[in-house]
């Protein structure tokens, strides 16, 4: 191979509602010579030649935590963790868990969910494009698939709360609201599969077994407030839990679609924006 | 009718903390104008320098701070007040009330011998809720009546003799609330004829602008405190949704800088800058606490009247049962109103958006806003490049339209 690959991916085939994507067909339709199978050593595990990940890594792609669960119960639950953890034990690389509730279609977004991004990635032409104005644009109304009250209630609140306090942040306030009520929508649920107390205590222990994962050095990314089982809302009412894996989402949002601002890209420091200290640090004086 | 203090005074109010301290910052930032006018000097750029005075009262600042740049502030603010030569000047913050035995000589002798130390006291009963919520919106901490068994335990209260109690479940409670020993010790420090005591009482809203506007001998009514909506007390819900919020950002993968500008400065800001839902139930204290606290006030305001400070108002106030707040245990709650839940994350999302796109973003920002600094960053660039293309365009057009009206003036 030519080029320099520095990690490697280690995506295993399609099992158990991860790595859907992962068939023979969507490998061969990718024709990149980084991707790579050995059938012989791992006949289910394909292996991508990476540059930009820290160490090497074995990525299970999940999407809702009711596509992943054989069924709603603690059992069905404790199976999915197991048969996460006996891939974390026997894969070359630890696992990192990428959730996406969006298709993979391409190698780009593949890396990207590998990396612990979100897709797509912050599209900064879009976000410049937008506004330069403080305050000209409010941040627009959140949908709420299914049309749970409560989650109505909390987006509209939401959006007539938050502020825009500099130009360049529009983007970052609408993505902040977009998570924060996709998170509200996942987790209240209007068509239950189980009751109200078992859903309770199923997002309870799905919150324990994502922590018991953590611990055994599995990595998660994405909004993995969707592996907890949905809820519904109680009178109207948020659940607390809820409201505070809705606040953690904006900011899980944000670190997770960063832009990779070029290392060597020219910078211009307006004298008038640099404080005393650095300033002088540059003309090379001391205090 | 309270005496002035003489001219030259430089009047430092140190707290301590839930006494009244931010809306007397408020008042005297806003009537910094009008208190020129009388020879009063309130230097900053902040209602309240908090950093500035933490740098130097305990030598520490917020995570994500500049310790030496904000110790240099503060040493510019007194530099401020001695180009001023006010007739009093005036400092306040209640971090002073935590200060080490360094920053406490350090703040007195820059400012010299004319320093007067103003403490504000309120009775510890109304103290307890509000200062539970407090801890709750920065560090995790134990539910309201376990707390209350550990700081009300005579063992963390301390000793008769003035030893303070141990180091249990938030150890800077009485260290800030040990109101007697905070005034012996400044007392000891410079002086009991250069220490006020004031007495708040919650139910005369003038009466502590009252107090600072006979210290500085300025017209009755010329200090109002703003109408501050962003420090209301949160209901019980919105506490419990707050510490459950708290418990997960206050570790790792989180930093303490990230913890600090969003969570603290940022959901926290959000939930009491929302108007709070009308049915929720407030915060209640447990009679037991009630009656302990009071007792402790009791023994407080013994404390004070001997310790030779001046005392403006009724120490009396500190175990008065009338001033005890609303009584009763608050029954487990699981759910909030959708409103307050938006107003958690509607501040995260504000602060978020208040990240600067300077060149570079600060050395101590933790990751969460090293990442929305380099969104806004690359938005500002995208910006410059669009206004770099525009211009090129914009030459390229003129120099056509020089061109056409040339060859248009030759044919002519």
């Amino acid at each position: 191979m030519s080029h320099l690959a520095k990690s490697l991916l280690h995506v295993p085939d399609a099992t158990g509602g991860m790595n859907a994507f992962a068939v023979p067909t969507w490998w061969a339709s990718l024709e990149d010579e980084r991707v790579t199978r050995d059938e012989d050593e791992r006949p289910d595990v394909t292996v991508v030649h990476v540059d930009g990940l820290p160490h090497d890594r074995t990525l299970l792609v999940v999407g809702g935590v009711a596509e992943l669960l054989t069924e709603p119960t603690l059992a069905g639950l404790e199976s999915w963790v197991s048969e996460v953890r006996a891939i974390h034990a026997a894969a070359a690389a630890p696992v990192h868990l990428a959730v996406s509730l969006d298709e993979v279609t391409s190698l780009e977004q593949l890396l990207a969910l590998a990396a612990g991004r979100r897709w797509p990635r912050f599209d900064v032409a879009a976000a410049a494009a937008h506004t330069r104005q403080p305050g000209a644009d409010p941040v627009p109304p959140q949908s709420v698939p299914g049309g749970q009250d409560a989650a109505r209630a909390y987006a509209d609140a939401l959006v007539a709360q938050v502020e825009v306090l500099l130009p360049p942040a529009w983007q970052t306030a609408a993505d902040g609201a977009a998570d924060a009520t996709a998170c509200i929508s996942r987790a209240l649920d209007t068509d239950p599969d189980v009751g109200p107390a078992a859903a309770r205590v199923l997002r309870d222990a799905c919150r324990a077994a994502l922590a018991g994962l953590e611990a055994d050095g599995v990595t998660v990314s994405g909004p993995r407030d969707a592996l907890l089982w949905p809820v519904p809302a109680e009178r109207g009412l948020v659940p607390i839990d809820v409201a505070a894996d809705a606040a953690l989402e904006v900011m899980l949002g944000v670190l997770e679609r960063p832009v990779d601002l070029a290392a060597d890209r020219p910078v211009v420091v307006p004298v008038a924006e640099l404080p005393a200290r650095a300033l002088l640090a540059r003309l090379g004086g001391g205090r | 009718m309270i005496r002035p203090l003489p001219d030259g005074t430089t009047l430092v109010h140190i707290g301590p903390y839930k006494t009244g301290t931010t809306a007397m910052q408020g008042a005297l930032w806003e009537a910094r104008p009008a208190l020129a006018e009388h020879g009063v000097a309130y230097p900053g750029e902040l209602a309240h320098e908090m950093n500035a005075s933490m740098a130097v009262a305990l030598g520490r600042v917020d995570p994500g701070k500049d310790l030496d740049a904000f110790r240099q502030r503060w040493f510019d603010l007194v530099a401020q007040l001695r180009a001023e030569r006010p007739r009093i000047g005036v400092l306040s913050s209640e971090v002073y009330c935590e200060a080490t035995a360094e920053g406490a000589r350090t703040v007195l002798d820059t400012l010299g011998p004319r320093t007067h130390i103003v403490i504000t006291v309120r009775p510890i009963v109304r103290l307890l809720g509000s200062q539970w919520q407090q801890y709750g919106q920065n560090v995790p901490v134990p539910p309201y009546d376990d707390w209350l068994r550990a700081i009300l335990d005579p063992a963390a209260v301390g000793e008769p003799d003035g030893r303070t109690g141990g180091e249990g479940v938030t150890p800077s409670f009485w260290r800030r609330h040990r109101h007697d020993l905070l005034v012996e010790r400044w007392v000891d420090l410079v002086g009991g004829d250069r220490v006020t005591v004031v007495v708040v009482d919650d139910r005369d809203h003038r009466g502590l602008p009252a107090a600072f506007e006979g210290l500085l001998g300025l017209p009755e009514g010329l200090l109002r405190p703003p109408v501050d909506k962003t420090n209301r007390s949160l209901t019980f819900a919105e506490a419990t949704l707050m510490q459950t919020l708290v418990d997960r950002t206050s570790g790792a993968p989180w930093s303490s800088a990230d913890h600090g500008r969003f969570i603290r400065f940022g959901a926290a800001r959000g939930l009491q800058a929302a108007p709070p839902d009308p049915a929720a139930e407030r915060l209640l204290t447990p009679g037991w606490a009630i009656d302990r606290a009071l007792e402790v006030g009791a023994d407080m305001a013994v404390r004070i009247g001997a310790s030779g400070a001046r005392v403006v108002g009724d120490l009396g106030l500190l175990s008065d049962r009338a001033l005890a707040p609303a009584e009763g245990e608050n029954a487990p709650v699981a759910t909030i109103d959708p409103g307050a839940a938006a107003a958690l994350a509607a501040g995260i999302i504000s602060k978020l958006t208040g990240v600067h796109p300077r060149p570079e973003h600060r050395d101590l920002a933790g990751p969460v806003e090293r990442a929305v600094w380099s969104r806004h960053r690359a938005v500002v660039e995208e910006w410059d490049a669009a206004r770099e293309r525009e211009g090129a365009r914009a030459s390229a057009a003129r120099e056509l339209a020089r061109r056409a009206r040339r060859r248009l003036g030759g044919a002519s």
